[in-house]
């Protein structure tokens, strides 16, 4: 029935997220510039390495997170101004922080009004993040799946 | 460019009604050209199936894949009612609005070769008999002109051309079914939902479905990748472009101009159509129509003819829209496995779909598993929608609640409501300077009764099958979702009250007939409506012969 972008979605949220908002003024008026390291460390913190797969970073889900920006600069310039916020959250940048204050600012920013900056942040890297990171081959074999539903499909039984 | 008297018959749309018409015209020896104004897709190559990020991919797009279209009013919000608003664990609402707003998919469909059949699941439904008397019945909408067992034979040769498997129950849908391919096994989470449905009354059965359970004019049998809205890569989903477009092209009297926009139906003397125009590749075109057939879907058909000024003598142009009814609840069952596996909307319920089987509402509605038609397909969808959090315990959770969704769906019946209509949009035109369509649809009290139905029918259908907790649900409440569109060129015997008459042709022009769910004076309990355009489009062009 139903098939829907989930690139579309997300750009439709992250549209809705800026309009009319206290959020547009910061976004629109910061540089574009977007601290890749950052980004990189705190996709760790959210998608870290576990007995079956690796972390975040050592899939280059950050650059895949800067590739997609570039086909959107709203969410380019909501990543610069999201990475310049959380160097801001510490005595130096996110990314030198240590793993526990990293995850200190993680758990508070994962409990903030989602119409804040914090608290969209948190949602839209999620959901971009866990979209780039499980599509991995890496990741999908690990499940035990298929890398692809195609060309060798389920064929049952199903238990 | 002008092609005059090459073909007996030109054809607008390639979609399900387009290529049966023309199938069938073929068939009986016309020479037929479809305008598309889409693109032909080569399924090998356009779908993203073998690719290892097929997960963030949904159906492709091409250059004119999708037809313009604009939204008017789609009604307000009652926040009495927020009980139906749309949500999920990981995000939340996702409408806030005080309005209805269309949602990403909005008008969902396909403009190109085979038309939405190509991004269907491939739902082989039958209109149930009743609702061909609605209006007698039950004192709404309208009847159709016709009876369900008029159209009855037509179904089979639709469905014995298409390659349909299934097992249906007794019943009066069904008087014939011996030529039905066997069912497909149904998935784990089918079977958890007609385990539990038991409970409530509920009967659930193999849904009838155009994929292939046993290989088919050299089409091969499904594998079970359950991506059939992704587009059919193997060829055993019974699109258009594999079934009818190939059929009626190997009789050598089908061609098809794609990316061929019509941007007007000029009438010419004695009540007839006498030419179309259009844009090609960015050239004009005029075209002679000895009989013309408008398969464009129910928004595009009626801004064609409102575009035109034409077959509008009733007033009824564009009018008695009806959408999709839709709601669905899904969850995590602990223990369950594999419910990634199998075939989309492998089950359905008929339990409510008769008219005024829902207590207190007119029109009927059905429910269907939709584990894989709702995408939870991979740890993607996971991720994004049922497993909340981060960090190394939601990574665990993945791993352990990977392949226990189950979801349900309901979908139900839309009584046609001034406030729901298709016209010209005052301010935009497409590239070719032709206003786009736009679509007004506002819930009714009957919509929202329904919806409510389905809601907790859903919920009790999934709590039954043993979720304990609902992570997502979304509906018609809170934004606009039309997979199936209906009505907006309502067939009927009385020209005053209708735009067509039973065989599809128009009241007001003897060469024009409209062959898509325009047609339909009503949607039906929620059937899947490609299977009801098919048959009577194959009847259409049999009375053209006749």
């Amino acid at each position: 029935m139903l098939s829907i972008s989930r690139r579309r979605v997300l750009l439709s949220a992250l549209a809705a997220s800026l309009s009319g908002h206290a959020l547009a003024q910061q976004v629109s008026g910061a540089s574009y510039q977007i601290d890749e390291q950052t980004l990189s460390a705190y996709l760790d913190v959210l998608l870290p390495a576990d007995d079956l797969t690796p972390a975040a970073s050592a899939l280059n889900v950050a650059g895949d997170l800067i590739d997609f920006a570039s086909e959107s600069p709203q969410f380019g310039q909501f990543l610069a101004v999201g990475t310049q916020w959380l160097n801001k959250t510490g005595r130096g940048p996110f990314h030198t922080l240590s793993l526990s204050d990293q995850e200190r600012v993680v758990k508070w920013m994962s409990k903030a009004d989602r119409d804040t900056l914090p608290g969209r942040f948190f949602l839209l890297v999620r959901l971009t993040g866990v979209e780039f990171y499980y599509s991995k081959p890496e990741v999908a074999r690990a499940f035990g799946l298929n890398t692809a539903p195609q060309p060798a499909g389920y064929p049952p039984p199903w238990q | 460019m002008a092609v005059d008297g090459k073909y007996d018959a030109v054809i607008i749309g390639a979609g399900a009604g387009g290529a049966a018409a023309a199938w069938r015209l073929c068939g009986h020896g016309l020479r037929v050209l479809i305008l598309e104004a889409g693109p032909r897709f080569d399924p090998s190559v356009d779908y993203p199936l073998t690719n290892a990020d097929w997960e963030r991919r949904g159906f492709p797009t091409k250059p004119n894949s999708q037809g313009a279209v604009s939204y008017g009013d789609l009604g307000t919000l009652d926040p009495e009612e927020v009980d139906l608003a749309t949500w999920n664990t990981v995000s939340g609402r996702l409408f806030k609005n005080p309005v209805r707003v269309p949602s990403a998919a909005g008008y969902s469909h396909v403009q190109g070769v085979g038309g939405s059949t190509l991004h269907y699941v491939g739902e082989a439904h039958r209109l149930n008999p009743s609702s061909f008397h609605l209006a007698s019945d039950q004192g709404v909408g309208a009847d159709w002109p016709l009876s369900f067992d008029d159209l009855e034979p037509f179904y089979v040769t639709c469905e014995t051309e298409i390659g349909v498997a299934g097992a249906p129950s007794p019943s009066p849908r069904w008087p014939s079914h011996a030529h039905l391919q066997p069912a497909h096994p149904l998935s784990t989470s089918a079977r958890a939902l007609g385990e539990g449905g038991e409970q409530l009354g509920v009967i659930w059965e193999p849904n009838t479905r155009a994929a292939l359970s046993e290989p088919k004019d050299g089409r091969p049998n499904c594998n079970y990748c359950g991506n059939c809205s992704r587009g059919c890569p193997l060829g055993d989903k019974g699109s258009a472009d594999v079934t009818f477009i190939r059929k009626a092209e190997a009789t050598g009297l089908l061609t098809i101009w794609t990316d061929a926009q019509v941007t007007r139906l000029i009438a010419g003397p004695c009540g007839r159509i006498r030419s179309v125009t259009g844009v090609r590749g960015g050239a004009p075109f005029e075209l002679d129509t000895p009989i013309l057939i408008l398969a464009a879907g129910a928004v595009q058909t009626p801004r064609l003819l409102l575009a035109s000024d034409v077959a509008n003598s009733s007033g009824q142009v564009g009018c008695n829209f009806m959408e999709t009814l839709g709601w669905t609840s899904a969850g995590l069952r602990a223990g369950l496995r594999n419910s990634h596996k199998g075939l989309p909307a492998d089950a359905v319920s008929w339990t409510y779909n008769s008219p005024g089987s829902v207590p207190g509402v007119a029109g009927g509605c059905r429910f269907t598993a939709s584990t894989q038609e709702v995408g939870l397909m991979g740890p993607v969808a996971y991720a994004s929608r049922v497993v909340d959090g981060y960090g190394a315990a939601f990574k665990a959770q993945i791993w352990r609640d990977f392949g226990s969704a189950i979801s349900v769906s309901g979908t139900g019946e839309t009584i046609p409501d001034a406030r729901s209509f298709v016209a010209l949009d005052p301010e935009q035109v497409d590239d070719a300077g032709v206003p786009v369509a736009q679509i007004n649809s506002v819930l009714t009290d009957h919509s929202l009764a329904l919806l409510r139905f389905m809601a907790g029918q859903c919920r009790s259908l999934l709590a039954a099958a043993g979720v304990e907790e609902v992570r997502e649900e979304y509906g018609s409440w809170d934004s606009f979702t039309a997979t199936h569109a209906f009505g907006t060129c309502r067939m009927g015997d009385d020209p005053t009250t209708s735009v067509v008459d039973a065989f599809g042709r128009a009241h007001d022009i003897e060469n024009l007939y409209i062959a898509d769910a325009s047609v339909f004076p009503s949607s039906g309990g929620g059937e899947a409506p490609a299977m009801t355009i098919q048959a009577l489009a194959v009847r259409l062009a049999d009375r053209l012969i006749a």
